[in-house]
């Protein structure tokens, strides 16, 4: 049953699971020396993660290389627990993306009231003798055409703050739930040997991952071959750590992080969990205060 | 073909004579009404001078020797961690529990702190015991805690448990028993 409902999801995103398709190309012998050949292994294997409660286990993914168009696993790099094995808290995704939709909306609708429409100064027809309601003013909002009362005045800002706590389990949430679902994939940089975009497009297609991806980095000056290759294609866009969120994270299907990126992730939302002043995040966002 | 000039003398003087005076009446020095900074005087703050001396005269050293005297009075960034100790000059221990031993495990809040809570609501009439951050098997533990406190006070508690965001809600003030019961079991 759930192996169909997988199948169905799969053919509908038009794409399959990686952990039906892929192989791991690598041999176990020549593994170690393929992944220390092609780059700096310090940062694969064992890290020391800080902050571990000794209840989670470090999650583990691969570190794929991504200057080939075939998927080459090069290590496993262990990820923080309560970054990226935290709660999958939907309910709180859901607050963040709907925070970050209304903060920068303004609505524009709008509505005259009755003194704002022209007119309207004179008594329609005599208080008494007349067998007809009393009436003041055709724009009275009881009259047809006439002003609306408590309708909508433009400009309306809907912005607010979600509560610091919320907006860092909201990434929290998201990255687990990426790395949960299999749409996270780790590369050592973002060095590709063309600034083609057909390469890119052939990764994605031969890698089954998502059609849309968002690859981040900690740098926000990315290499040129890769810029140039992402610029043509709309689904495929580059981030900054700095500008990481939970609303393009959802946006994208698949997210494609740097190593450096991940460290720096990590040690950011560390940093946010653990830190001494977390209540003067909000201070500043305080209504109704003196 | 130059025209002649008329300077009339008397009102240059006058002039300068108000000026002088308006500048000491209003007490502004020359020098910061003359400067090409915007002449934004608020009246109650005396003109910026960039070249006035300071109050209290300092030096600038750069030295990590001295500096780590003044990392010491900032606040820390994260949350110090205690050094371990024989004896704590507080009620406050840290975990001893092994996070492997039970079916669940309650890992202890940024701030080192078990994290029960007590919610008050309705204008002090609803009373709610919450623990947070459950991990593990939540059901095992409820029934643990629902048994202990039953011995503790005799009563029957009314339970609630959000597997979803590891909280178990009991209600009424059950907080005293909850971090006695925790603290029994090393968490």
């Amino acid at each position: 049953m759930i192996g169909q409902r997988l199948l169905f999801i799969s053919l509908r995103a038009g794409r399959k699971f990686s952990t039906e398709a892929a192989e791991i190309i690598e041999k176990s012998s020549d593994f170690a020396l393929r992944a220390a050949t092609r780059f700096p292994v310090a940062n694969v294997g064992k890290r020391t993660l800080p902050f571990l409660d000794g209840y989670d286990p470090p999650k583990q993914a691969w570190v794929e290389s991504f200057d080939t168009v075939e998927e080459v696993k090069l290590g496993i790099m262990d990820l923080h627990p309560a970054v990226f094995g935290a709660m999958p808290r939907i309910d709180l995704i859901r607050e963040n993306v709907k925070w970050q939709q209304l903060y920068r909306f303004v609505s524009y609708a709008h509505t005259r009231v009755r003194s704002e429409m022209p007119g309207g100064g004179r008594k329609p027809w005599p208080q008494k003798g007349m067998g007809r309601a009393r009436h003041g003013s055709i724009r009275s909002p009881l009259f047809k055409g006439g002003g609306i009362s408590h309708g909508p005045r433009s400009p309306t800002p809907h912005f607010y703050m979600l509560p610091f706590a919320q907006r860092v389990m909201g990434l929290l949430s998201t990255l687990s739930i990426k790395l949960a679902q299999d749409d996270l994939h780790i590369v050592p940089n973002l060095d590709i040997p063309t600034e083609d975009p057909e390469f890119l497009e052939d990764v994605v297609r031969t890698r089954n991952w998502g059609i849309s991806v968002l690859i981040v980095d900690v740098d926000d000056i990315m290499p040129r071959n890769i810029t140039v290759a992402s610029d043509a294609i709309n689904h495929i866009n580059l981030m900054p750590v700095y500008g990481l969120n939970v609303y393009s994270m959802l946006k994208h299907e698949t997210l494609v992080l740097t190593m450096a990126a991940v460290e720096k992730i990590e040690e950011r939302l560390l940093y946010q969990l653990h830190r001494s002043d977390a209540m003067c995040k909000e201070k500043k966002f305080k209504v109704n205060q003196v | 073909m130059n025209a002649p000039v008329l300077i009339d003398t008397n009102s240059i003087a006058m002039a300068l004579k108000n000026f002088v005076r308006a500048l000491q009446v209003s007490n502004y020095s020359l020098k910061g009404l003359i400067s090409t900074r915007p002449a934004t005087n608020f009246g109650f703050l005396p003109p910026f001078d960039p070249e006035a001396k300071p109050k209290v005269e300092f030096e600038v050293i750069k030295s990590p020797e001295v500096w780590k005297y003044v990392d010491r009075v900032l606040p820390p960034k994260l949350i110090p961690v205690p050094r371990p100790r024989e004896e704590y000059h507080s009620d406050w221990r840290p975990p001893t529990a092994d996070p492997k031993q039970l079916p669940y495990y309650i890992p202890r809040n940024k701030n080192l702190m078990t994290p029960v809570y007590l919610i008050i609501r309705k204008r002090g009439t609803q009373r709610i015991t919450r623990i947070r951050h459950v991990k593990g098997d939540i059901f095992a533990m409820e029934a643990d805690l629902r048994k202990y406190i039953k011995e503790q006070t005799g009563r029957e508690l009314g339970m609630r448990v959000d597997e979803f965001c590891g909280h178990i809600s009991i209600r009424g003030d059950f907080v005293y028993h909850v971090k006695n019961w925790l603290e029994e079991k090393g968490f």
